[in-house]
């Protein structure tokens, strides 16, 4: 039988899955390369939800599998680009066409213009709410690069959406570029 | 209104996002009140949170859909169909122990490892007359396997009209490589078996898949294939139902 604890770990699996989704997309902005990270992503935390001592430190430990796993995914593909240097460009898309909100599609325009690292602490704070002190542990970087990054990450999204042409709404899906 | 202090981008980052204590959060209130240029910076931040907040509410959804209930569908040995997107495992993993009966788990690994493995000719021999079996199948030679196939697809005609007969393959290390999609010649084959056959279901080993991935071989599995947290807990699970078990 499941004991209390095993049940609560599994509803916040359970329940973590769209949100690990919706992280990886905000990140790749591509619904195979979201899958398939989110897809080792979980393998991996099946593999080793046992180790998970505190039930509330489950989502950041989540959360620094997928990022490992999405950053394992990108050297892995391109292995001749560092993925801190990495920024995804526009691309017209099927998806960006059935876009209702071209404010919205213009954002994430802009969230994809981002380097990888300023795109990843931006989206994990503002998406997913988590505090600075979480995001440095989920990707192994200091407190002070976090706010840095972040900080960054802002300047260049309001400066993007400032100056975005008005062609560039609806074109949110995204091609890796160096 | 007049300016009253220099609040860094860092710290109005900071006050949006929760991370000040009380006294900072007091102060900045404060002058947010008394400085209209430090109020329009804060409110430019927070609409850019906001916007950020948003832009992902509505992102498309994975293809898998998935429920506890697909667990209970599992354990009564039901087939559903499973997409790449394997977190459904997971979730299998953490909830199948419930309907696990108590057939010991270290003596299925133990049955598995010691079990000497038969060639595919022998396997109707060896089922003799049972009803129900739980084929181990833990490595794929590309070579002999149609012939795997053949004898799996004579046993399940020759039992077409038996409705309690069934056969379950459970696929762990280098097996699960005959139903990876991306390098397995015969994965048109099973996949065309599994479809064609109802009593027969085909499962791989969670962990194997992991061990695979982590040494750079990661397998694509078909689709109508199930997922075990493990061949052990899978081989257990059968045993406990009395099935009778062998390995190729």
């Amino acid at each position: 039988m499941l004991t209390a604890r095993q049940r609560k770990l599994c509803k916040r699996l359970e329940a973590g899955r769209n949100r690990l989704y919706r992280m990886a997309y905000a990140w790749s902005h591509n619904n195979d390369i979201t899958e398939e990270v989110v897809q080792e992503t979980m393998i991996k935390a099946l593999n080793s939800v046992d180790k998970v001592n505190n039930i509330k430190a489950l989502d950041g430990w989540l959360f620094r599998i997928l990022s490992n796993c999405f950053i394992d995914y990108c050297r892995k593909q391109r292995e001749e680009i560092d993925i801190d240097d990495t920024v995804l460009i526009d691309r017209d898309t099927p998806e960006s066409l059935h876009s209702q909100d071209e404010m919205l599609a213009a954002v994430r325009y802009a969230i994809a213009s981002l380097p990888f690292k300023h795109r990843q602490v931006l989206t994990l704070i503002d998406i997913e709410n988590f505090t600075y002190a979480e995001v440095a542990e989920i990707i192994d970087v200091p407190l002070g690069t976090i706010m840095s990054r972040l900080n960054r990450a802002r300047q260049s999204l309001k400066q993007i959406l400032d100056e975005r042409p008005a062609e560039f709404e609806n074109k949110t899906t995204l091609k890796i570029v160096q | 209104m007049t300016k009253l202090t220099q609040h860094s981008d860092e710290h109005i980052n900071a006050y949006i996002d929760g991370e000040l204590d009380n006294d900072e959060r007091a102060r900045l209130l404060f002058d947010e009140q008394h400085d209209s240029e430090l109020a329009q910076r804060i409110s430019d931040t927070r609409a850019l949170k906001e916007k950020v907040q948003l832009s992902y509410a509505d992102i498309p959804k994975p293809d898998t859909e998935q429920t506890s209930f697909c667990c209970t569908t599992v354990a009564n040995s039901q087939r559903f169909l499973i997409s790449s997107a394997a977190a459904l495992a997971i979730l299998i993993a953490i909830i199948s122990p419930i309907f696990m009966s108590s057939y010991d788990i270290n003596a299925a690994k133990l049955l598995i490892k010691n079990t000497q493995a038969i060639t595919p000719d022998k396997i109707n021999a060896a089922i003799g007359n049972n009803h129900k079996v739980v084929i181990n199948l833990s490595l794929y030679q590309p070579e002999n396997f149609d012939s795997t196939i053949d004898y799996i697809e004579a046993l399940l005609q020759e039992h077409s009209t038996d409705k309690s007969f069934a056969v379950e393959v459970v696929a762990n290390k280098n097996g699960l490589k005959a139903l990876d999609t991306k390098t397995s010649i015969h994965a048109e084959r099973i996949s065309l078996l599994a479809t064609r056959y109802n009593n027969l279901d085909i499962v791989a080993c969670a962990k194997s898949m992991a061990n695979l991935a982590d040494s750079g071989n990661p397998i694509k599995l078909m689709k109508d294939i199930l997922v075990s947290p493990s061949a052990a807990e899978q081989v257990a699970k059968r045993m406990s139902d009395g099935w009778m078990f062998i390995k190729l």
